[in-house]
């Protein structure tokens, strides 16, 4: 059975037309709102009262991005790629605002990618994500002789940050002085030593937190 | 094809049964219509995905914000001063409302320089910066100058050398937009490039 916009027929008797119509209050009832395991699929069924309202919205990914006029805000699904493999992400995209009086750039209503389909929360290596398609890590280390490897793999490693958590123990206690340096796209390093002297590098315990955000 | 006016209220008792059938095929060709604005269409060949959302078009709210119980969430659009529309998140009860969406992400001129945002208004700046003290350069810029409140700074040498972090100094300009960092190194003769992510409040 599919819903039929072109009925009922005005050629058709009352009898004739009482089923088309018929399939078509039920076929818009089903699509509308479809309940499987006690969730209510894209819509609140009808005669409820919250019929019409939305329940877990199912987003059909779209092979072009939509045009936004003014006055509203686009949310929708678009194949993304990442240096791992191409997902379907939900995109955002609003009017072109730009440029202003306080920021002159001419930049266009460029689609803006806020998600992406994996996060980390057990660690140690942690991660989620930040709109513009960006990666966000982050976690801590007791030794930093071996180089931080991200996962996933970003594209890019954009920047990579780490911040003493110890004091010195040898001289007045200072935190530790401390550099990253990127590995290409898989692992970043930290470096350590003490302020002043430098080195000798840090001597165990001691703890570091490092961020870093690359690009998906 | 034209598609007439939805009429709520057809049939009538006194409309005979040829002019009801005509209003039935509007209301039924208007309602494919519209649903399809923003779904799969009803009579979509794929049986499966009928229904399902497109893209979620949402034109703004004005005057006031949506009302929610305890049990619903509200995503809509409304206007962010001195900018435009943008998604808000209004959680169960109505408490708290969220600014989503927050600043048109481009791509900056400046080489090793980013930005992306966070719900809440915030806007997250982040990059590279290569100070020098000969000639005099300890100031990188943040951009888009949209920063109104520095909330945080986090700075990290980069390289093989690790060094003490610098100081870092910030102004607010004439127009109240906090657009750049100075770093302080004091008497430290040496400097190297850093790493930024500084969070700000637009």
């Amino acid at each position: 059975m599919t819903y039929n916009p072109e009925i009922p027929l005005v050629t058709e008797s009352p009898d004739t037309s009482s089923s088309p119509i018929q399939v078509n209050f039920s076929q818009y009832n089903t699509i509308f709102s479809n309940l499987i395991a006690g969730v209510y699929y894209n819509h609140m069924q009808m005669n409820l009262s919250s019929q019409g309202k939305h329940g877990a919205v199912i987003f059909q990914k779209q092979t072009a991005d939509p045009t936004v006029n003014q006055d509203q805000v686009d949310i929708y699904a678009k194949d993304a790629t990442s240096n791992t493999s191409t997902e379907p992400q939900l995109f955002a995209r609003i009017p072109v605002f730009l440029p202003t009086k306080f920021d002159t750039t001419q930049a266009t209503n460029t689609p803006m990618q806020l998600t992406f389909n994996e996060v980390n929360t057990a660690g140690p290596v942690y991660q989620s994500f930040l709109p513009g398609g960006y990666l966000l890590y982050f976690g801590s280390v007791t030794d930093i002789a071996p180089a931080i490897v991200l996962t996933p793999q970003p594209s890019s490693i954009l920047v990579a940050l780490a911040f003493s958590n110890t004091l010195s123990t040898i001289g007045q206690p200072f935190p530790y002085t401390v550099s990253t340096q990127i590995n290409g796209n898989t692992s970043f390093n930290i470096y350590s030593g003490l302020n002043p002297p430098d080195p000798p590098n840090p001597q165990p315990p001691y703890s570091f937190t490092w961020i870093a955000i690359g690009k998906a | 094809m034209t598609v007439n006016n939805y009429l709520p209220n057809t049939p009538t008792k006194q409309l005979p049964f040829a002019k009801w059938q005509i209003q039935f095929q509007q209301n039924f060709r208007k309602l494919a219509a519209a649903f399809s604005q923003n779904h799969v269409a009803l009579d979509d060949a794929t049986s499966a995905i009928r229904g399902n959302h497109t893209v979620i078009e949402m034109p703004e709210v004005k005057n006031t914000v949506p009302q929610v119980s305890a049990t619903e969430y509200a995503l809509y659009a409304k206007i962010v001063p001195e900018q435009t529309s943008h998604a808000y998140l209004t959680f169960p009860s109505n408490t708290p409302v969220v600014q989503w969406t927050n600043y048109q992400i481009y791509e900056l001129k400046t080489p090793d320089t980013y930005f992306t945002f966070l719900p809440g208004g915030i806007i997250v700046y982040f990059g590279s910066f290569t100070p020098s003290k000969k000639p005099l350069s300890l100031t990188f810029n943040l951009n888009p100058p949209v920063a109104k409140n520095i909330i945080s700074i986090q700075l990290c040498t980069k390289g093989t050398s690790p060094q003490p972090t610098p100081s870092a100094v910030l102004e607010a300009e004439q127009d109240g937009f906090i657009k750049s960092i100075t770093l302080g190194y004091g008497g430290i003769t040496d400097v190297f490039p850093i790493s930024y992510i500084v969070m700000a409040n637009t």
